[in-house]
């Protein structure tokens, strides 16, 4: 058994990505969790009116993710914070993070660096996904060891690649997804040299991919992330590498259902919340899905351990090894879910169309009269039918952002069956209460997926698909203002 | 030993059948070529609950075939749109109104219904209910058979009473049982306080032979 919260008690972290997804919610869950703890948050300005504190104001004022503070501490959420929390300015694309000579010199002391940041896309421009997750992490690995820490750095499970099968909590430094030895630093070095010298963002993704495919990852997206792990692991033997799988709504904690940005399952849901029925997927294929408040308490969890030294190098937070959701069970609840959905809340038309026609999974390589491909065929053959008008050009690219969408995620619900394995997030939590430990066994994939998966991604995703902003909660008034930080409670640990 | 008093759905607190349960549910199996087959299943079970008291086990069993391949979470989430849509708001007063009666006069409360469990395990609990005899789906791999577990609830030889008596360990000559058809007669002569609500033609008649209180809608 840990002690997550007397572990943490006094303790520094620094932590990026705090106004990401994953990072907002770590931050709310520690604070209300182990309020013992002092997080110091790196974080990126905009301009040079906006210090770093007043972004973090803004952020816990307005995000729904601090609710549960707010509504905890009312006027004086800003005082108790100015004992816990303080902000300070970086850019974690640059060496030591972008931080100036005196924000190192605050820093001295940090027990723990979460190294959370980074782009999800899974088709970002690969020099900036290089920027973000691997030189990120790669300076986040430097800074922890200038600073004496320990580092937690946040990766993905699918940085296993092109695998089927279990998964194990290792990471090989230099022996690729496909089982090839290669170097890492001289990859990027290249890549980057390549990259540069590319004329446009489709040279550039046609590289990163080429890259990607040659060793074995099936995107940039992984690509990137796991040239970090390797980078990380060969620079800093005693790193915690924390792999979360597919990171969606919280179950518990901020409140069931939050969720923010498109995340894997955002488009897909969205996908069948469209008129397109057939989803090129395999049934049995395993869809590991973490609630975010999980993967919080699993990365609370693994820096409490990494304290006390008893953190293992890897750590799988994930839920295929443990309580299996398959993909055709995913698809036919996300049916089910828009069907209950579209009972309160759809158009007359939605409520024919869904109450009468279910998705359902279909090969990828036969997939039908319904593929995006064949329907773009109609379209154009319609086109030349009847009238051309902007409406056939417009369903054009639209199917075609389907099927690009598709190609994208093909690998990951048609092509390989990872399941991941998490003996060490297990073994660590064993005997912990909740919520102090990573345990995925009770979640009824059923509940989860119609009461709070699917609502939560209705109302926190997929406006962003259509161009509409996810909804912020109103500032307080007077706005929320963080207190200065106490030396003595800064130098406490 | 609490009293027991039997309650049967079909007729007593609710006006439609399990054909009409089954005929819903598979119009909305997860696709559309399964869809037709399943409702063809439920059609054919029609006439043979128009058939002479004894072939009503054969409709069940053929109506409710029409879920073979149903996935749990589909029964599950379907069966609660359906409670919800066409049982809740059309329970019959004079059933509620017995119902409330034999709770008030201390005696256990048991459903009976030709409905499967995912639909009639939410009315049960809605309506406060201890106890619920259902028929039970077959299910393999999550998925369901499309075959009944034996005793079929609704079928003419009662074993389903008698099953569930002896698992209480209730004696049937001490309860109350309501019901409203002809398949219910067995149930009704087995206990000390049988009531024909608002009967079917075979279950008037059998009442007036055997001087059972006949309370109409």
């Amino acid at each position: 058994m840990i002690d997550v919260p007397n572990t943490l008690a006094g303790r520094r972290l620094l932590i990026s990505g705090a106004t990401g997804f994953l990072g907002k919610v770590l931050v709310a869950w520690l604070l209300e969790h182990c309020p013992g703890v002092h997080l110091q948050l790196v974080v990126r300005t905009r301009g040079r009116v906006e210090t770093p504190v007043r972004r973090i104001e803004r952020l816990i004022d307005t995000s729904p993710a601090f609710r549960p503070l707010r509504h905890r501490h009312g006027p004086a959420l800003g005082r108790w914070l100015g004992e816990r929390l303080c902000a300070v300015s970086g850019d974690v694309e640059k060496p030591s993070w972008g931080l100036d000579a005196a924000a190192l010199a605050d820093l001295q002391g940090t027990d723990v660096v979460i190294h959370c940041a980074g782009l999800t896309d899974f088709a970002p421009d690969p020099l900036r996904a290089l920027a973000a997750n691997t030189a990120g992490a790669v300076h986040g690995a430097n800074l922890a060891r200038a600073l004496g820490a320990r580092l937690i750095h946040v990766s993905t499970a699918f940085v296993c690649g092109r695998r089927d099968g279990p998964v194990d909590e290792v990471v090989h430094p230099g022996i690729a997804p496909n089982g090839a030895a290669f170097d890492p630093a001289e990859t990027v070095r290249r890549l980057l040299v390549d990259l540069r010298g590319a004329p446009d963002a489709e040279a550039r993704a046609a590289i990163g991919g080429t890259v990607a495919e040659a060793l074995g990852w099936p995107n940039v997206y992984t690509l990137t992330k796991g040239l970090a792990e390797h980078l990380v692991a060969a620079r800093l033997p005693d790193a915690v590498i924390v792999r979360p799988s597919i990171v969606e709504c919280a179950r518990r904690y901020p409140f069931p259902g939050w969720n923010e940005g498109l995340n894997t399952s955002g488009p897909l849901a969205w996908l069948i919340s469209t008129a397109f029925r057939d989803l090129p997927a395999r049934d049995e294929l395993p869809f590991d899905v973490v609630p975010v408040d999980d993967v919080a308490a699993g990365i609370a969890l693994s820096c409490a351990a990494a304290c006390l030294g008893r953190a293992p190098p890897v750590v799988h937070l994930c839920s295929s090894d443990v309580n299996l959701l398959t993909l055709g069970r995913t698809i036919e609840l996300t049916g089910l879910a828009m069907r209950r959905w579209c009972r309160t809340h759809g158009r007359p038309v939605d409520r024919l169309l869904f109450q009468h026609l279910d998705p359902v999974a279909v090969p990828a390589d036969d997939p039908g009269p319904f593929a995006p491909a064949r329907l773009r065929e109609w379209v154009a053959q319609a086109g030349t039918w009847f009238a051309d008008s902007p409406r056939w050009r417009e369903a054009d690219v639209e199917l075609e952002r389907v099927e690009r969408m598709l190609r994208l995620y093909r690998p990951f619900i048609h092509d390989h069956a990872p399941v991941f394995r998490t003996d060490g997030i297990r073994r660590l939590g064993q005997d912990n209460p909740a919520p102090y430990r990573f345990d995925v066994t009770d979640i009824d994939w059923r509940r989860y997926w119609i009461d709070v998966e699917y609502p939560g991604l209705r109302q926190w995703c997929i406006p962003l698909v259509y161009g509409q902003r996810a909804p912020l909660d109103p500032p307080s008034s007077p706005p929320l203002r963080i207190a200065a930080s106490s030396p003595e409670r800064l130098a406490a640990k | 030993m609490q009293p027991v008093a039997y309650f049967r759905v079909e007729g007593v607190l609710w006006d439609r059948s399990g054909a009409h349960a089954a005929g819903w549910l598979a119009a909305r199996a997860q696709d559309l070529g399964t869809r037709l087959t399943r409702l063809g299943a439920v059609a054919a079970s029609v006439p043979f609950g128009w058939a002479p008291i004894g072939d009503r086990g054969t409709a069940r069993r053929l109506a409710w075939s029409a879920v073979r391949g149903f996935s749990e979470d589909r029964l599950a989430e379907l069966g609660d749109e359906y409670r919800e849509r066409f049982v809740d708001d059309a329970l019959r007063p004079v059933g509620l109104d017995l119902l409330e009666r034999c709770r008030a006069d201390g005696y256990r409360l048991v459903l009976l219904t030709d409905l499967v469990a995912a639909i009639a395990e939410g009315l049960r609990s809605r309506l406060r209910v201890e106890d619920l005899v259902s028929n039970q789906l077959e299910w393999v791999d999550g998925r369901a058979t499309g075959r009944l577990v034996d005793p079929i609830v609704g079928a003419v030889d009662g074993r389903w009473v008698r099953t569930h008596a002896a698992g209480l360990g209730v004696k049937l000559d001490r309860s109350r049982a309501y019901g409203a058809v002809g398949d219910d007669a067995v149930l009704l002569g087995a206990v000390d306080g049988p009531c024909a609500v608002a009967p079917d033609r075979d279950l008037r008649r059998i009442a007036r032979d055997c001087g059972w209180p006949v309370v109409d809608a």
